[in-house]
């Protein structure tokens, strides 16, 4: 199983747009970063801060590296999805549309294997692109803006101390990444359903829009659904910056995302062990 | 008809009804009060700082209000005259802006109208309660309510509305500080207890889209402080007249 993942792994980072998305957040995140630095900072500030200001005068460093890594992940973490189906949905989509699966499929190995294999590489890869952007931003923040405590902007005002806030983002990148995880597995299940990755791509982005729609609008019906669509649970990563944590709700989204994974996992597996390989 | 009083008692009379009230109002009367000119009054509260320039002082503040939960935290606080500040600190440190900041000239009557209320008795010391209504057209606060007394004359308390509604009650106890032997009064604690208008500001109430969904709950503006709390501020380690740099308080100018 060891030397499949490793065969996938050389093979996952060996092709360019594996790295597309470290391209792209490799890019857009110092620009922002650069662009708050020249100016925008402030602005910013006095936009988040103004109902505040008339009643007090604000001192310290308010907007530090901390709040700009909380802010980089709770703007991005939206736009995240489009890389990870970049790479999940060719996954075996890839395979079918170079016609590699035959030459895959003859080796004394089973598909269940394989397919676990490859689905163990897209969840690497998106644990390395969540890490990568969760270390970029929270990296440059820190350079370009200084540490302090952090502000979270909510229903008022809370500030967590910033000798806390390290194990804070730690657990914060390590539940936005199995958020991710259903982003991923969802689009390797639609990988396993069809030989041209564009399919898979197109199929996951148009279920979290229709599901970011669906949860947004505060219509009963649509109210009514958003407890069974997995974008519902994509902030739970937020919830360890609330206070009190609120460790009961956390447990119950993990448990709920991890059986999402599961499921299109399992989806995954059951049709690619029953599907006809043609190509 | 028989006039109601006899012509020849008619000076007489005149002299009692235009005398005798005139006497008893006189201010001279032992036992009655003459109101004091507000003018007067504030333009001593800020006479024996005239000689003070500048100065630091630190500020340890603990904030209990459940719209703004945060640590307690220490500031430095660096005031030149005539009202400019900066505030050092590593922290996120919210100071009120009217009561946190100590500025001798804040009630000056050049700038601020003012009229005398009532005299009353606060924790068993006589003092005159004045209105103070800030004449320029910028300020945040619609008028504040100042209790002066005690001797030397000095604010023992202070109510104030400000133009988004909020109320504040403010409460300073003294201590003598600066160089030499105790040249000023200084604050040593403030108590500010703020009470916010509910439901005055939200700014995002046209948004069409439920508030609760994961997309909205990232980074988002401040949209209301409601309810109200209490703010305890010390200061200590007063620091009068060191010649601080205009450049110390440029950067505040945001």
């Amino acid at each position: 199983m060891l030397r499949l993942i490793r065969f996938e792994l050389i093979k996952t980072f060996t092709r360019w747009r594996t790295y597309i998305g470290f391209l792209a957040f490799g890019m857009i995140v110092p620009l922002v970063v650069a662009g708050l630095k020249l100016g925008g900072k402030y602005s910013f500030e006095r936009h988040l801060l103004s109902v505040l200001q008339n009643d007090f005068v604000i001192g310290g460093n308010v907007l530090n590296g901390w709040f700009f890594g909380l802010f980089f992940m709770g703007a991005l973490w939206v736009h995240i999805p489009i890389v990870l189906t970049i790479v999940a949905g060719d996954k075996i989509a890839g395979e079918g549309n170079a016609g590699t699966f035959r030459f895959l499929l003859t080796h004394a190995v089973s598909r269940t294997r394989i397919i676990t294999a490859k689905f163990i590489v897209t969840l690497i890869y998106t644990a390395l692109i969540v890490l990568f952007i969760g270390g970029l931003t929270l990296g440059l923040s820190l350079w370009a803006f200084g540490s302090g405590d952090l502000l979270i902007i909510r229903k008022g005002i809370l500030v967590i101390p910033e000798a806390r806030l390290p194990e804070h983002f730690l657990m914060a990148y390590a539940l936005a990444t199995l958020a991710m995880f259903v982003v991923s597995s969802l689009s390797f299940l639609f990988s396993a359903l069809t030989d041209n990755s564009i399919g898979p791509i197109i199929a996951t982005m148009a279920v979290i829009i229709v599901s970011i729609i669906i949860i947004s609008l505060p219509f009963e019906l649509f109210q009514a659904i958003r407890p069974y669509l997995f974008v519902n649970y994509f902030d739970v990563w937020q919830k360890v910056f609330d206070d009190p944590i609120p460790w009961g709700v956390i447990r119950s989204q993990v448990i709920i995302l991890a059986g999402f994974i599961l499921a299109f996992f399992l989806a995954a597996v059951i049709y690619f062990s029953r599907k006809d390989i043609l190509s | 008809m028989k006039p109601f009083i006899q012509n020849r008692w008619l000076p007489l009379f005149l002299l009692l009804v235009s005398v005798v009230p005139a006497s008893a109002a006189t201010p001279d009367r032992p036992g009655v009060k003459r109101a004091p000119d507000p003018g007067q009054v504030f333009t001593e509260l800020t006479k024996p700082y005239l000689e003070l320039n500048d100065y630091t002082v630190r500020i340890q503040a603990k904030i209990d209000m459940p719209t703004i939960r945060i640590p307690d935290f220490t500031a430095i606080l660096y005031f030149k005259k005539p009202d400019k500040f900066h505030i050092e600190t590593r922290s996120f440190a919210p100071i009120p802006r009217e009561s946190g900041v100590f500025n001798p000239f804040q009630f000056d009557p050049q700038k601020n109208l003012i009229t005398y209320l009532r005299n009353e008795t606060l924790d068993g010391t006589a003092a005159d309660v004045f209105r103070v209504e800030p004449l320029e057209a910028k300020s945040l606060i619609r008028y504040y309510h100042v209790w002066v007394g005690g001797i030397p004359g000095r604010i023992l308390r202070v109510e104030s509305l400000s133009v988004k509604g909020t109320k504040a009650q403010v409460k300073p106890t003294y201590s003598k500080a600066g160089p030499g032997p105790g040249k000023w009064l200084l604050p040593e604690k403030v108590q500010v207890h703020l009470i916010f208008p509910e439901g005055m500001y939200n700014a995002d109430t046209s948004s069409f889209t439920t508030k609760d969904n994961p997309f909205s709950a990232g980074i988002r503006r401040l949209d209301d402080v409601s309810g109200e709390g209490d703010i305890l501020l010390s200061y200590s380690e007063w620091q009068i007249n060191t010649g601080l740099d205009d450049r110390l308080f440029q950067k505040d100018k945001k």
